[in-house]
């Protein structure tokens, strides 16, 4: 019995081992799963986190559920993909600072037999609509990411809601998606991030590509303070400046998996 | 009887869903007496011991301890350890003899070297020297109700009482018994039950008890 | 078949290999876990003597409740928790969301009534003589409270182990409330969630080895700490 509250004893007293030491704070980034899976973040922030004596905690949720971690507090600047949502999330006040940092464009993928034969279609809004006609399957992310909305628009302009047994809402980020799709030899939309992450894993291909139609951008915004007066404001425009910085845009832009460039810097290199 | 009874009940009632009552109107012993309780098995002898001993609440009545009354009502700490009983099929704590035989004491904040000499006087007093260190596994039934009867004693209570002490006794201890509770007469309050008519030589009274109800015989 | 054997060539290279992302995650996955058992066992264990030994008004309603609560999932657990930890929760001020802090006060939740209801159960299978026995002695009741744990002998330490084993290896809670942050939140079983959905099924699988190992390496370290006693 008392061996046991000795090793008790001694034990608690590491509880507070996995907080870090304190030093330099914590900035919390909410951010898409595509950008986290892409490795891009464990990449460059530790440069940033050198520089600024800071910790950054990477949150990896849909563009979705990062807006809304945005406006109620719960992080202090956020990094999507998402016009539409992003413009709103400026508007309500709840962000300021939403600064263009990198770019790349969305692919359809599918399986390799290809039944909408999809290379001939004229735009992405005609693409959707010959796999409709052909029913599909499609995966969606169904999760209210920034793909999912594209998605979503996409749709639209093509002018046919989605449903049937053949639509796929998967509600799941892109990598099980895009996985799930290899499986039911399906159609997706994804960012090429994540396709060029996972394309040896999947038995799919790019069968539309667009890269001015399917332009994909991604923005940083920092959590009003005005609103929520205990975010770290000052770091979080910290960061924002340095992602737009010449070195940081420089690192994104060398950055590679597999042998290929991932995302296009917002400020190209001179 | 001169002077406040050591233990007094009045008005008990305890039923069972079975059928079975106990009825005890006015009953009071004697400082420094001697009772034996008689009686077939059923009669109610464990469950009047039970609830004077305080481990089981009678439904109706009160129980006084040398002129206070302790039931109903909460009872302190000194009233509970002026009282104690030993059960009929006693439970021997997990470990050893000696460690058993000083529970009350240790329940009773004593520690260290003072416990251990009163553990020890009373290990020698009772022939349980050599099973002090002894796993309470290892002891035979009849041992083990003489630990129990031990561990009882050591607390000097001004009220002993003891279900059935002498059941699955070997003769040994039950002389041991019959020494020990004689030598208490006047300076503690004893109460036990006993199926042998022979036991209830040592009392100073006797209460045969019958379907619930108690006469005293003696 | 390939994953598994893939999967285990990787486990003994990330660990061997002492890759920082693997052994963070395995300490935070330990501790975390350690402290919200020693939450849940300072609440459950006293709760589930309470409800087996005591006599009170809505006793047998706090026996039903008990057992339900082993019957909400984790992420139920873990959402609730969040509303309350939210900077537009109640206790929102604290700013503890996405802290290995959270993932503790979650776990914790999840385990007490685990700790409970085993207790109360191993009580209610103790002789009750064990109790009058210590009461008719003077004992007072935090005493017969643990003379009757004494008793209980492992019962109650495998009540606790069971708690772990639980907290361990659970995976909504963790993501919700920790948000699987890099040498800060990510733990074992929500690595693997996250290798698992980059489509890294081997390391996931690794990783899930780990795990396993580590749990059976708890498992004996409690039973050789009881010491030699455990045959009863």
């Amino acid at each position: 019995m008392r061996r046991l509250a000795l090793v008790l004893a001694a034990l608690s007293v590491g509880w507070a081992a996995p907080v870090p030491a304190a030093g330099g704070g914590h900035l919390r980034l909410a951010t898409t799963t595509s950008v986290e899976n892409s490795g891009l973040c464990a990449a460059i922030l530790p440069v940033f986190e050198r520089r600024a004596g800071l910790k950054v905690d990477v949150i990896a949720v849909g563009t979705g559920q990062a807006i809304k971690l945005g406006e109620s507090g719960d992080v202090d600047v956020i990094l999507v993909h998402d016009p539409a949502l992003e413009e709103a999330f400026v508007r309500s006040g709840a962000g300021i600072r939403r600064t263009l940092v990198m770019v790349n464009d969305f692919v359809i993928l599918g399986p390799a037999a290809d039944p909408a034969s999809m290379p001939s279609c004229a735009s992405p809004a005609d693409a959707f609509r010959r796999i409709a006609a052909a029913g599909g399957p499609f995966v969606s992310r169904g999760d209210g990411s920034g793909t999912h909305l594209r998605e979503k628009s996409l749709w639209k302009e093509a002018g046919t809601a989605p449903t049937g047994a053949w639509y796929i809402e998967a509600g799941q980020g892109m990598g099980p998606v895009i996985l799930m799709a290899g499986e039911k030899r399906a159609y997706t939309l994804t960012d090429r991030g994540t396709w060029l992450a996972m394309q040896d894993k999947a038995n799919l291909a790019v069968v539309y590509e667009n890269p001015e139609a399917l332009r994909n951008e991604y923005h940083v915004i920092a959590v009003n303070s005005a609103r929520w007066p205990h975010v770290r404001l000052r770091e979080a425009l910290a960061l924002i400046r340095w992602l737009v910085s010449r070195e940081a845009q420089d690192l994104i832009g060398r950055y590679q998996k597999g042998g290929v460039q991932l995302f296009k810097p917002a400020v190209p290199a001179r | 009887m001169t002077g406040a009874p050591a233990l007094a009940a009045r008005g008990i009632r305890r039923s069972f869903p079975e059928g079975f009552s106990l009825r005890v109107e006015d009953f009071a012993v004697e400082a420094g007496s001697i009772c034996g309780f008689t009686g077939p098995n059923g009669a109610g002898k464990t469950v009047l011991l039970e609830i004077l001993g305080l481990v089981e609440p009678p439904d109706e009545g009160g129980i006084e301890l040398l002129g206070r009354r302790i039931f109903p009502g909460p009872v302190s700490r000194e009233e509970r350890t002026a009282l104690t009983f030993v059960m009929q099929r006693p439970y021997l704590f997990r470990g050893t003899v000696a460690w058993n035989v000083g529970y009350g004491l240790a329940a009773r904040g004593l520690a260290g070297p003072e416990r251990k000499r009163r553990v020890d006087a009373c290990l020698e007093r009772f022939g349980l020297g050599d099973l002090a260190g002894a796993d309470v596994r290892r002891l035979s039934g009849g041992e083990a109700r003489w630990v129990a009867i031990a561990r009882g004693c050591v607390l000097e209570p001004a009220v002993l009482i003891l279900d059935e002490p002498d059941a699955h006794l070997d003769e040994p201890h039950v002389e041991a018994l019959d020494g020990l509770i004689r030598g208490m007469r006047g300076s503690t309050t004893v109460l036990f039950s006993t199926h042998d008519p022979a036991r209830t030589r040592i009392c100073d009274h006797v209460f045969a008890l019958d379907q619930g109800a108690v006469q005293q015989a003696r | 078949m390939d994953f598994l054997a893939e999967g285990a060539a990787q486990a003994l290279r990330l660990l061997a290999g002492g890759n920082r992302e693997v052994w963070a995650a395995v300490w935070i996955s330990v501790w975390v876990a350690f402290a919200s058992t020693c939450v849940a066992a300072v609440v459950g264990l006293p709760v589930g003597y309470a409800v087996s030994v005591g006599r009170f008004r809505g006793r047998r309603a706090a026996l039903v409740a008990l057992n339900a609560l082993l019957g909400v999932p984790s992420v139920g657990i873990g959402l609730l928790v969040y509303s309350f930890l939210s900077r537009r929760g109640p206790f929102g001020s604290w700013g503890m969301l996405f802290t290995p802090a959270a993932m503790v006060i979650g776990q914790a939740v999840l385990a007490a009534p685990v700790v409970a209801a085993l207790t109360r159960a191993a009580f209610a299978g103790l002789d009750p003589r064990a109790r009058q026995t210590a009461v008719s002695l003077g004992a007072g009741p935090v005493r017969v409270a643990l003379t009757a744990a004494r008793e209980l002998g492992p019962a109650l330490t495998a009540a606790v182990m069971a708690a772990f084993g639980r907290v361990f290896g659970e995976v909504g809670i963790s993501l919700m409330l920790g948000g699987n942050i890099l040498f800060y939140t990510r733990n074992i079983t929500t690595s693997i969630a996250l290798e698992t959905a980059k489509g890294e099924f081997a390391l996931g699988l690794a990783l899930g080895g780990i795990l396993l190992v580590i749990s059976f390496a708890v498992s004996l370290a409690v039973h050789v700490m009881r010491g030699p006693e455990e045959s009863r």
